[in-house]
């Protein structure tokens, strides 16, 4: 115990002493141990999230177009949707044997950046979402609104507001129909939180004018649930082929889209982990050089007295404590990174993405590093171990 | 050799009877490598009693240095018998002859090497824990005060002039109250007047300390300084 507090006095000591080459290997290891965290973070969350909105939606139906397009408009209420179709067109459809639940979604307009989507009761069951305060809407232009909502514009029951036109801000607004909030949902942690719900009818009196002269009333997509899992294996390509519709498949996409993004994920991965090698070999080299330099600096040692385990331990320190500074650094750095990147996803998605959240993946990042920074050590720490004294004497 | 035999038969006798610090008897010194013993010093008999100061003399290459390492407990004697205050430093473990060495012994090495990452005041903290003592910032303040460089407690090694260097070398030498101080050739990097006031500093610090102090030289400057001089030969 006594030699290791020895040690590691000296270990800090000869950090200290070069302070550049320290704060360089620190700063490497935390910028490739924040770089991997980070993208743990956002990536774990962005699954998370993803999971938990797809749960129990086993396919999409809309508008012909980008099967991705329709599911992360549809289902993450993400991207713009691929058009409407209409009701006449998608009645033989929802009504098949294979469908069990169709939840109608009609989108289109926004409240300050939230989507207003226009469905029924259905749709806050799929999600398990219960009101915490108020009631469900009973007649059009009243609304339920998610819980990310009331805290973020801060609407209350009883108040109205005028939604605008598309799906960001700064489209015209409907003045004419104002919605009333009736109820406000419990945090569910998907995307009923950051969602304006209300009834389909209402959605369609705002556009009135805008869809007089088409006969059928227009639905952008529908929610399907199977009733048994063999439906997939025919259901969509019938609805792809016999229909104006396209049927997409949320875990399909989903898979297709993370292995399009795995691209650049591993990119930045393989990127972190040239950091993360650089960061070991500077330390390695670091060591290495300041060994010859060192030489008789350590045979002192060995001549005060410290045993040949004390030098040692001197060596594979400053490794360590080089390592254990990165990880703070790169821990602090990457869950500042994610909450950053949240941040600006949150502006146009309302992902909920956090950087305050700790993952067991983080624990693994932050071993291999500080092995990484220990194993960078340990050879000049075995050849100043293997060094003996007397010759070293005659140098000195 | 010979020069060397005799006066330790006739210096060393008076003394053995008092306090003999240091018998060395049949000592065989050097190192061994992969074709075999190679036998730098040969020892017959040498006594030194305590406070009697030696100058250890010889050319490049006669063993001063493997003397002082088998003295100092670093190297192990290839033949023969080393007793140092009672202890026959070859019966000790590697761990016992670190542990003899940092608490009865006092090393001046040729370059006076201080731990470069530390300041003075802390290279003598290491000194005193390295030894296994209890940390005694008295007696530190103590010693640099005799060496008069108490103002330098707190600077950095390559701050420090070579003559401020040397006295801090002296004062970790003696900081563990050592029965004995080795010093390799301590003045042969000085000019002349560092050479006179680090023999003077070291006998000094010695006498106030009851060490005994063994110098190992080529440097004849300093040979009129000791009353004891062992000549070391060439090795056969």
């Amino acid at each position: 115990m006594n030699s290791f507090v020895t040690a590691f006095g000296l270990a800090w000591a000869y950090l200290r002493q070069r302070p550049l080459s320290t704060l360089l290997n620190v700063l490497l290891l935390g910028l490739g141990v924040g770089t991997v965290i980070a993208l743990i973070l956002i990536l774990t969350q962005a699954e998370e999230r993803m999971e938990r909105d797809t749960a129990g939606v086993d396919l999409v139906i809309g508008a012909k177009g980008s099967p991705l397009q329709l599911v992360l408009s549809a289902v993450f209420q993400m991207d713009a949707p691929t058009g409407n179709v209409t009701l006449a067109d998608a009645a033989e459809i929802i009504t098949a044997r294979e469908v069990k639940r169709a939840v109608p979604l009609a989108l289109g307009d926004s409240y300050k950046s939230f989507r207003i989507v226009g469905t029924n009761a259905e749709y806050a069951e799929l999600y398990g979402a219960t009101i915490a305060d108020g009631r469900f809407w009973t007649k059009p232009q009243e609304v339920v609104i998610g819980a990310d909502v009331a805290r973020a514009t801060g609407l209350k029951i009883g108040q109205s507001f005028a939604s605008s036109h598309g799906l960001v801000e700064g489209g015209g607004a409907h003045a004419d129909h104002p919605f009333v909030v009736v109820g406000i949902l419990k945090p569910t942690g998907t995307v009923t939180d950051r969602l304006i719900l209300t009834n389909i009818e209402s959605i369609w009196a705002v556009h009135a004018h805008e869809s007089e002269q088409v006969a059928d009333k227009e639905i952008t997509a529908y929610l399907i649930q199977y009733t048994s899992p063999l439906a997939a294996a025919s259901f969509p390509r019938r609805v792809n082929q016999s229909t104006a519709m396209q049927a997409a498949s949320p875990a399909i996409e989903i898979s297709r889209l993370f292995s399009l993004l795995g691209i650049g994920v591993a990119t930045l991965k393989i990127f972190a982990g040239i950091m993360m090698a650089s960061a070991a070999l500077g330390i390695f080299t670091g060591l290495t050089n300041t060994l010859n330099e060192r030489q008789a600096d350590l045979a002192l040692l060995r001549l005060l007295g410290a045993t040949p385990a004390t030098v040692f331990l001197t060596i594979t320190l400053q490794g360590f404590a080089l390592g254990l500074l990165g990880v703070i650094l790169g821990v602090v750095l990457g869950h500042i990174g994610a909450a950053w990147t949240g941040g600006i996803i949150q502006k146009t998605h309302h992902m909920g993405l956090t950087g305050w959240v700790f993952f067991k993946q983080e624990g693994a990042v932050i071993a291999a590093a500080l092995l990484l920074s220990i194993s960078a050590a340990l050879m000049p720490a075995w050849r100043t171990y293997r060094n003996a004294v007397p010759e070293t004497l005659n140098n000195a | 050799m010979c020069g060397g035999r005799k006066s330790c038969s006739s210096n060393g006798s008076a003394f053995v009877i008092l306090n003999v610090l240091i018998d060395i008897v049949g000592l065989a010194a050097g190192y061994s490598s992969s074709s075999g013993k190679q036998v730098v010093v040969n020892i017959d008999r040498l006594s030194i009693a305590q406070g009697e100061h030696t100058l250890l003399l010889g050319p490049s290459g006669s063993g001063k240095t493997t003397l002082l390492n088998v003295l100092s407990g670093l190297a192990l004697p290839l033949n023969g018998k080393v007793n140092i205050d009672g202890t026959s430093i070859g019966t000790l473990s590697n761990a016992q002859r670190d542990k003899f060495r940092s608490q009865k012994i006092g090393l001046v090495m040729q370059q006076l090497h201080l731990i470069s990452a530390l300041n003075v005041e802390d290279n003598l903290l290491l000194t005193q824990r390295l030894a296994g003592l209890p940390r005694d910032i008295k007696r530190i303040n103590e010693v640099l005060t005799a060496l008069q460089i108490e103002s330098k407690a707190h600077k950095f090694p390559r701050t420090l002039s070579q003559g401020e260097a040397q006295r801090v070398a002296i004062a970790r030498s003696i900081l563990n109250r050592p029965k004995l101080v080795l010093a390799d050739e301590p003045t042969s990097a000085l000019d002349d007047a560092n050479c006179d006031s680090a023999i003077d500093l070291l006998f000094t610090q010695a006498r106030e300390h009851g060490a005994t102090l063994i110098v190992a030289t080529h440097d004849a400057r300093i040979k009129n300084r000791f009353a004891r001089i062992h000549t070391l030969g060439m090795a056969p």
